[in-house]
């Protein structure tokens, strides 16, 4: 049986093809149209899915998207009636979309790849709660999943067990987590829905000085539930999510390329404070509530390695899961799954263990353009190429580094990824004058061995998919400055030799080298630009920044063999 | 001659496109100053609940809702609301 999954029209498009139970296939549309969060129709991701499972599209049972259409439509509508007259350009704005596309789903189906069959909607944060436990290692636990919105709901908690997923209670719109994160991203000149972890990476940077601030914005009950008062927020009333009361509050707002403030890292900090407090108190309630010892987690708020890292610190759970896709393109992935398992009734017979579920290229195919690219290459065997690049590290050269099949989700984990020597203090400067032109607060992150984590790191767990920032061990910090951000902490993938032997036999070999099992890990993207995913796109990032060498499965090109 | 008639044909299907988006904008426009203008005066004297929905008091002992409409129901799933 074949389930097809698509999340799209809000941010991070993507689809997801499952083929009895287990995912063949997932990708996000970004990565093919080259447009970062792209939320048109993922026609590419789907086409590829199709591509990956050597399927038809007669072939697929069901298409399941991962939220529905007519409910958020009617939330859409109330919300334009709410705030009338000041609406207005959202309205002219929003409505053409909802009534060319966001509507007629079927449709768009039926026209773009000739679906026919029956289409299955899922609620949002059903969908997200779907996505984290029925692909966990889990037979049974709690779930929470937040973000800014789905159709209503903001937040919502219950639990899973065997194929089964029940939701309790639930927060709605406009009390929100997730909408209050992404307000403050803008206010302090990010763009909203994109940077949410630039303001992440900023918090570590200031004081919580503005706590008590956002503590009198919103009122939480003893079982952290809780409301925001609506006046400080603009939701729908214009172009900006805040209000006057709130620039009277916090002060003026930054433009986008206005200098960095203390006060915009205080603020930062303490809006990153602050949601941890309010999911900690959710997170024990939810505890004491279900009695369960294992916690499943979804929704981009959960994108958040520090909230993640200080829910499995301070919530009374003994493990979390965290799928790589936490955001709505992990909502792709909750769709089929939930169709699949819990509405057909179907045993579940998948773990998630590693993210490469995107499209993977030959040895053929990438010679073939490398040679159209005019390029001069070596060809190594395995052994000899991970030694090789290993050597390139310990040298303090910035590598591009693109094998197998590419990542689902937001983080480039050792498929799709630029390599660098963490022992170097320079790196951060290097790569970002030299490739990534980031913001200087904010950090970049490890690779470790997987059986090496504990010793560098303060660890309860493994994070394979990057989505914990535990403190790093106060011997270690000197040895690895690169990746340890102002806090101490830094944002670590423990790399395991079952689920990307290649990335961790390059680990080992820089080991071996340098002593110290941590690779500087980041994503092979240029600045604002979604992470590669052909070996075109490689090349075409390479020639743009001044990485010293790209690696594609198992040829490697030199800078100065580059024929320009 | 081929190339002439394309280019007619784009040209066309471009004007086309700007007065549907404009007319588009036209019929938004009254939708939403006289549509939704009427809707309100009509909901806030007549069904002034639909507009305080999920407003909540303060005074409440919690601010949880409880969460409805998901069942793994195949002929709920069906539909989009």
């Amino acid at each position: 049986m074949n389930i097809l999954g698509i999340s799209c029209y809000y941010h991070d498009s993507a689809a997801c093809l499952i083929k009895d139970g287990i995912i063949i296939a997932a990708a996000q549309e970004e990565r093919f149209n080259r447009i970062k969060n792209s939320f048109c129709f993922p026609v590419n991701a789907i086409n590829y899915c199709i591509q990956e499972s050597n399927i038809t599209f007669l072939d697929i049972d069901y298409v399941g998207f991962y939220e529905k259409p007519f409910l958020k439509f009617h939330r859409v509508i109330l919300d334009h009636l709410k705030t009338w007259p000041f609406s207005f350009l959202n309205f002219l704005d929003s409505m053409p979309k909802w009534l060319q596309d966001r509507l007629t789903l079927p449709l768009t189906l039926e026209k773009e790849i000739g679906f026919k069959g029956k289409t299955l909607f899922v609620k949002h944060h059903l969908s997200h709660a779907a996505s984290s436990f029925l692909v966990s290692p889990f037979d049974q636990a709690a779930i929470l999943t937040c973000d800014g919105i789905g159709e209503w709901a903001t937040l919502a908690y219950g639990i899973g067990r065997g194929n089964q997923i029940k939701i309790y209670n639930e927060l709605r719109y406009p009390h929100s987590l997730g909408l209050l994160y992404s307000t403050l991203t803008a206010y302090l000149g990010f763009s909203a829905n994109q940077e949410e972890g630039t303001v992440m990476a900023l918090a570590s940077c200031g004081n919580p000085v503005f706590l008590d601030k956002f503590r009198k914005i919103f009122v939480i009950k003893p079982d952290g539930s809780f409301i925001l008062d609506t006046s400080y927020f603009n939701f729908n009333k214009g172009r900006r999510m805040y209000s006057n009361k709130f620039i009277k509050t916090f002060g003026n707002d930054r433009k986008f390329n206005d200098i960095l403030e203390t006060r915009h890292c205080d603020i930062a900090c303490s809006l990153q404070k602050f949601v941890e407090e309010v999911l900690i108190t959710i997170t024990r309630n939810i505890y004491n509530e279900t009695k369960m010892e294992k916690l499943c987690l979804a929704g981009g708020s959960f994108l958040n390695c520090v909230v993640n890292n200080k829910i499995l610190e301070d919530s009374l759970f003994k493990e979390i899961f965290i799928q790589p896709a936490a955001g709505d393109a992990g909502g792709a992935l909750g769709a089929a799954a939930y169709i699949y398992h819990s509405i057909l009734k179907k045993n579940r017979n998948y773990i998630m263990t590693h993210p490469y579920l995107g499209p993977a290229f030959s040895a053929s195919q990438i010679r073939r353009i490398l040679l159209n690219f005019n390029l001069i290459f070596k060809e190594f065997n395995e052994t000899e190429l991970t030694k090789q690049v290993a050597e390139r590290l310990a040298k303090n050269q910035i590598v591009g580094w693109f094998q197998g099949r590419a990542e689902f989700g937001p983080r480039a984990l050792g498929n799709r990824s630029i390599l660098a020597n963490p022992c170097n203090p320079q790196v951060k400067e290097l790569l970002n004058s030299k490739v990534k032109k980031r913001e200087p607060f904010r950090p970049y992150a490890p690779a470790v061995l997987e059986e090496r984590a504990d010793e560098f790191f303060e660890m309860r767990c493994k994070s394979p998919f990057m989505l914990l920032a535990p403190k790093v061990k106060e011997g270690k910090r000197t040895l690895i400055p690169g990746v340890v951000h102002v806090d101490g902490t830094a944002r670590v993938q423990t790399v395991s030799k079952d689920t990307n032997p290649r990335f961790w036999q390059l680990i080992k070999d820089f080991e071996n080298i340098t002593g110290v099992p941590i690779v500087l890990n980041t994503s092979f993207n240029l600045r604002r630009e979604p992470i590669v995913c052909s070996p075109e796109d490689a090349v075409g990032s390479f020639r743009k920044s001044k990485m010293d060498c790209l690696v594609l499965e198992n040829y490697v090109v030199d800078k100065r063999g580059l024929v320009e | 001659m081929y190339y002439l008639l394309r280019k007619i044909r784009e040209i066309t299907k471009f004007f086309v496109r700007v007065i549907q988006r404009i007319l588009l904008m036209i019929f938004l426009t009254i939708l939403y100053f006289l549509g939704f203008g009427f809707t309100l005066f009509l909901l806030l004297f007549f069904n002034r609940k639909v507009l305080n929905i999920n407003k909540k008091c303060n005074l409440d002992p919690t601010f949880w809702d409880i969460a409805e409409g998901y069942e793994a129901d195949i002929n709920d799933s069906i539909r989009q609301s």
